[in-house]
């Protein structure tokens, strides 16, 4: 996920918001077989998935104050493109900066005033101005994370029986981390980790093109800062306090995103009192949320917390019960438009298909695990 | 007996594929992933793939060739309709020879639908049945 400020007001983009969700729509590709704009050789493709974010700040596309916004500053380190396979390289070198279907999107959200839970930490982190436009990010490394997970999935189905482990559900194959299987796939998850961080890099990039064109003024007049970018489909190796004594665990964070709370280390200086930003999304019709780590997550869930809102209906089930077409008649007349690749997606996504999301952020905040700081409505959404 | 038919799964999609045949399993497995990806009346027939792929049982190669479909879409940009493939079994392996039909990915001239991102191993299975056989799959949307 990946959230950015605008200092446009609701009044200044509402009469522009069809021209920008076009542009978007058009300038950052979604749905099945949509090429991305960023051409790259194989050569390239493997230092960008070494070296994250930081890959794309050295070939221009977005600014050096982005990178210490970013989960890992944009780079797991041990991320090694010897430890993935040619075919993730052919499903992946060709979707930078590609948006992808199903859950993910691209929002432009209003912060209402009544939406403000918490105004001081709200303008720590840039939302400062009534009904202020910020821009969400929902997409990840595409193609290519999925490959690296497929291929190394059939290598532990493998391997589970060299080591012993039976497990009641395949999709949940896993071998020690310090075997060689273990490594080579923390090597190479990290590269799909980091082709992640790259793909909305490149993706902030183009958003930051689209509103500079239709606003006629740079994206540095614009004031389009990344406020933060944080993954919730990754394993990483932290450190945490486990019965009084510090350890080194591996944090799988599936459906889960980070929250770490104020005072750690990873978090950049303006954040260091506040905690880290939590971004969650919900549905293309109810809205999203801006949240903060907390201490209590980091003595009770591993500085974790929720992703999303989380579906309360199948696809299947979705699909039966709305016609994207009309969904999308009357999100329109509710002041969202949406453009969609799939009418069908479009469907699925259905706000009622989730579960309502300032109900699951309220058991956050009275949880303690994370802290409500601003609701978004939002009013353009891209889909695939 | 029906080809295949979706069953609901909460964020993903599941397949029930049904063949009196191995192959016809295969093959109905296949078109349901690929409907979930494009309509698949909207394709011909004017890409042509071949396939050769080797595996240690039924359920791993069929794993592998759904993989393979998703894998091409990704790679070479291109959705398939038709199947035509032989299985052997031979000690210890089986494996298959495909030629798969289709078209490059055209929005303009296809409706698609959702981006599969991958074959999951949940729930996994090919089972018989008293008319043949059944393949459950559930696919990462």
């Amino acid at each position: 996920m990946r959230l950015l400020t605008t200092n446009l007001t609701y009044k200044d983009v509402q009469p522009k918001l069809r021209e920008t969700v076009d542009m978007l729509f058009q300038k950052v590709p979604a749905g099945v077989g949509c090429k991305g704009f960023l051409k790259v050789n194989e050569k390239e493709y493997r230092d960008l998935m070494e070296t994250g974010s930081k890959w794309c700040i050295d070939h221009g596309y977005g600014w050096d104050t982005d990178l210490k916004r970013i989960e890992e500053h944009g780079c797991i380190t041990q991320a090694d493109s010897s430890k993935v396979s040619d075919k993730a390289i052919k499903r992946g070198i060709s979707q930078l900066g590609t948006l992808g279907s199903g859950n993910h999107y691209l929002e432009i959200q209003i912060a209402s005033s009544a939406n403000i839970f918490d105004e001081a930490i709200a303008k720590k982190m840039g939302i400062t101005i009534p009904d202020q436009v910020v821009v969400m990010v929902h997409c990840g490394s595409r193609g290519f994370g999925h490959q690296v997970a497929t291929d190394y999935l059939k290598v532990f189905d493998e391997a589970m029986k060299k080591y012993n482990i039976s497990v009641s559900d395949r999709e949940l194959s896993c071998v020690p981390f310090q075997s060689k299987e273990g490594q080579d796939y923390y090597q190479g998850m990290a590269c799909a980790a980091n082709t992640a961080f790259a793909n909305r890099q490149v993706i902030l990039h183009r958003i930051r093109e689209c509103f500079s064109s239709v606003f006629k003024r740079s994206a540095e007049e614009l004031e389009m800062n990344l406020i933060y970018d944080v993954s919730h489909n990754i394993a990483k190796v932290e450190k945490h306090k486990i019965e009084g004594k510090w350890k080194e665990v591996i944090m799988h964070r599936k459906g889960a995103t980070r929250s770490f709370g104020p005072g750690h280390d990873e978090l950049p200086k303006e954040y260091q009192k506040i905690g880290q930003p939590v971004i969650i999304g919900g549905s293309m019709e109810t809205g999203s949320y801006l949240l903060t780590g907390t201490q209590k997550a980091m003595d009770e869930t591993f500085g974790s917390t929720a992703h999303g809102s989380g579906r309360t209906m199948s696809r299947t089930q979705a699909k039966r019960e709305f016609r994207g077409d009309s969904l999308q008649k009357d999100m329109e007349c509710r002041g969202i438009y949406v453009r969609a690749v799939s009418m069908s997606g479009l469907a699925e996504e259905a706000g009622k298909a989730y579960k309502n999301i300032s109900e699951v952020v309220d058991v956050l905040e009275h949880s303690g695990i994370s802290h409500k700081v601003v609701g978004f409505n939002p009013i353009g959404n891209v889909k695939g | 007996m029906k080809g295949y038919e979706y069953f609901d799964h909460t964020a993903d999609v599941g397949i029930y594929a049904y063949g009196k045949t191995i192959e016809e399993l295969f093959v109905n497995a296949a078109l349901a992933l690929s409907d979930q990806m494009v309509n698949i009346a909207h394709l011909s027939s004017s890409m042509v793939k071949t396939l050769s792929l080797s595996a240690t049982s039924e359920e791993k190669l069929l794993y592998d060739f759904l993989e393979e479909i998703v894998y091409l879409k990704d790679s070479e940009n291109i959705l398939f309709s038709d199947f035509k493939l032989k299985i052997k079994k031979e000690k210890g392996h089986v494996s298959l020879i495909a030629t798969l039909k289709g078209d490059p990915i055209n929005p303009k001239k296809q409706e698609l639908r959702n981006d599969v991102k991958a074959i999951t191993m949940h729930l996994f299975t090919i089972e018989k049945i008293n008319e043949g056989y059944k393949a459950t799959v559930i696919i990462d949307i």
